[in-house]
């Protein structure tokens, strides 16, 4: 949930929670005050009656209007002067409604005459006058509500724009792009902090990143040297004449392991070079004649393990690429597919419009399609191959716009690469 | 035959010096840059062998040095550094070769003798062994004055063999003079083997003796 739905939805429940208790409360408060008054009202009104009685109670005449009405009645046996109030409903002809009345019965003796006196006071008024109070009061704290919300997300709307900024720079963040992060200036110090903390890290990771990859590059190139002394007194040691068959063995698998080990170097300064982006220049490649080529400088290897290629180009489609990383990338397509496959097995290449899919028999891959393009994973126990084919189709893929896709489906092993580099002309 | 070694590894150095004593070279090291400018200024060399970094100093000017002052010697950078830019860069100061470290002493001995070549015989490219005449330039093989057809890879991989003859060539360098980088030595292992047991029978079927002898899991040797 975003802070601003967050914050929002809390206000909201709240805002309604205290304008129903507030409305309730208020209510109440409007409703005991008017009913005070109006018995006040009604008393005073009764004393007024009380004062003038004997003038009127002769004619027993009930003074009525539509607000008041007083009924006077002589009563018999014995009175209790006392005031009740109650509520009353009286059916109003003229306007043909019930209206609520209230009422105060009383009873007073004159001259030995016991009397009860009702007293009706419409509420009418009163009710129509609270229920606009209510709704005026309601109104207004609405209103205010309103206003406030709207008021509390547009700052923090203002207010986490930078936030936002930050995060979306900071997915875009590549330790590998030389470009630092450019964060927007907030007036609010914790994001102040926080871009400043961010820049500082950011700055601090990229330094490492660049330290720690110029540190593996020239270890790597360091390395060339001392490597190439091992082989050469190898080679030096291999042309004694008293060696024996133990000997020689020995002297081979150190070779041998040498060998691999400045392979495996050659490899990572590569991978190297492409992260630190030394590939750059694109020209046109017209992958049906580089797909050719590479299949004749393979054609030994693939004849010795009378493996059949079949090529099907429905189109002679160019791309924009580097030549070097594009003839690695075909290179260790093709020698991939003729490294992990049977003796006698087959190899598919199609090539349409937009797309290259090299197909392949071989064992089943005993792992996941992700595994299989990190560095170094090796899919079967052939100790000699660095099984790092793969991750270099990858990175030449992520950084020649090439979307690269493995599944194992029939028996197959398919690579399929989705070309976004197109040359048109 | 004067022959200059630069390189300041002096075990590397120490290693090219055998190896090109033995085929019958005079041979002459500088450990630093300051040496080498020194003998490169007295001294004539017919092949100049260069380290690229040098402590003291950039092998690619000792190359410019070396050109200014004539055009005869052969010249191979031998560098720790692999890309294209640097072989271009090292090609265009007037290099002849240039090969990677690290890298087998057969192959450099190989480009030697190819350099070797090229620069003294002046166009001529005959070699004759026994009863085997070898051009190189035209890639043809002549056994007792008859032509013998080879593949190209057939033809590189006799020339190899005679240019590191009565050596122990290990299966491996010979896959990846073959090959270059690309192949991996699990994978070349069979494919060097099918391409010499084609080179022997063909030889053999032609006249010739055999000369290719199997050294127990290292390799081979090619004996005259």
């Amino acid at each position: 949930m975003k802070l601003i739905a967050k914050t929002s939805l809390n206000f909201i429940s709240t805002s309604i929670f205290v304008l129903l208790i507030g409305s309730f409360i208020f209510y109440l408060l409007l409703r005991t005050t008017i009913n005070d008054s109006l018995k006040t009202e009604l008393l005073s009104q009764k004393k007024q009656l009380i004062s003038k009685f004997d003038n009127y109670h002769t004619k027993l005449k009930n003074p009525k209007t539509e607000q008041n009405i007083i009924i006077i009645k002589q009563v018999k046996g014995n009175i209790i002067k006392d005031d009740f109030y109650s509520d009353t409903i009286i059916y109003n002809e003229s306007a043909r409604k019930y209206v609520l009345y209230k009422q105060l019965k009383t009873y007073v003796s004159v001259k030995n005459k016991n009397f009860s006196i009702h007293i009706l006071k419409s509420q009418e008024f009163t009710d129509k006058l609270i229920v606009k109070m209510i709704l005026i009061m309601s109104f207004l704290l609405i209103s205010f509500f309103i206003s406030l919300y709207i008021l509390n997300r547009y700052i923090i709307q203002n207010s986490f724009s930078v936030f936002y900024d930050t995060i979306n720079k900071l997915l875009k963040f590549d330790v590998n792009k030389a470009a630092k992060l450019e964060l927007k200036k907030s007036d609010i110090y914790e994001f102040q902090h926080l871009n400043k903390v961010l820049k500082s890290m950011t700055e601090k990771i990229h330094n490492d990143y660049i330290n720690l990859k110029e540190y593996t590059e020239n270890t790597s190139h360091e390395i060339q040297t001392p490597l190439a002394i091992i082989n050469n007194k190898i080679e030096i040691l291999l042309q004694s004449e008293n060696l024996n068959n133990k000997q020689l063995e020995n002297i081979v698998s150190i070779y041998e392991a040498a060998n691999r080990l400045s392979k495996l170097n050659k490899t990572l300064i590569f991978l190297a070079k492409i992260d630190k982006r030394q590939f750059l220049e694109t020209s046109k490649i017209e992958l049906k004649e580089i797909i050719n080529k590479n299949l004749s400088f393979f054609e030994e290897l693939y004849e010795l393990k009378d493996i059949n290629i079949e090529c099907d180009y429905k189109t002679n489609t160019s791309i924009d690429m580097n030549q070097v990383l594009a003839e690695t990338l075909i290179q260790n397509l093709i020698k991939n597919a003729i490294k992990h496959n049977f003796n006698k097995g087959k190899i598919y290449i199609t090539l349409s419009e937009n797309t290259l899919i090299v197909k392949n028999t071989g064992k089943s891959p005993s792992k996941s399609p992700k595994e299989l393009f990190e560095r170094f994973s090796k899919s079967n126990s052939k100790s000699e191959s660095l099984g790092i084919g793969l991750a270099i189709v990858k990175k030449i893929c992520e950084v020649s716009d090439i979307q690269v896709e493995y599944k194992y489906e029939n028996n197959l092993h398919i690579l399929h690469l989705i070309f976004k580099n197109i040359n048109l002309e | 035959m004067k022959l200059l070694i630069i390189e300041d590894e002096i075990a590397l150095a120490e290693s090219i010096n055998t190896l090109l004593c033995k085929e019958g070279y005079l041979c002459e090291t500088a450990n630093s840059y300051d040496t080498a400018i020194e003998k490169i200024s007295l001294y004539q060399y017919d092949i100049v062998i260069v380290d690229i970094t040098l402590p003291d100093g950039n092998g690619l000017n000792l190359i410019k040095h070396l050109r200014k002052k004539n055009t005869k010697s052969g010249v191979i950078v031998i560098s720790a550094k692999t890309s294209v830019e640097h072989k271009v860069a090292g090609l265009e100061v007037g290099a002849d070769d240039y090969l990677a470290k690290p890298f087998h002493l057969s192959e450099l001995n190989a480009r030697i003798k190819s350099l070797i070549r090229r620069v003294n015989f002046d166009g001529s490219n005959t070699l004759i062994l026994n009863e085997m005449t070898v051009l190189t330039d035209e890639h043809k093989v002549f056994i007792h004055g008859n032509e013998l057809e080879l593949t190209k890879r057939e033809f590189d991989l006799l020339l190899f063999f005679i240019a590191n003859k009565n050596r122990v060539i290990t299966k491996l360098s010979i896959g990846e003079h073959l090959w270059g980088d690309m192949m991996d030595s699990a994978d070349s292992y069979d494919f060097v083997y099918t391409h010499i047991k084609n080179l022997r029978r063909k030889l053999l079927k032609a006249g010739a003796e055999d000369y290719i002898k199997n050294i127990y899991s290292v390799g081979y040797k090619f004996l005259t």
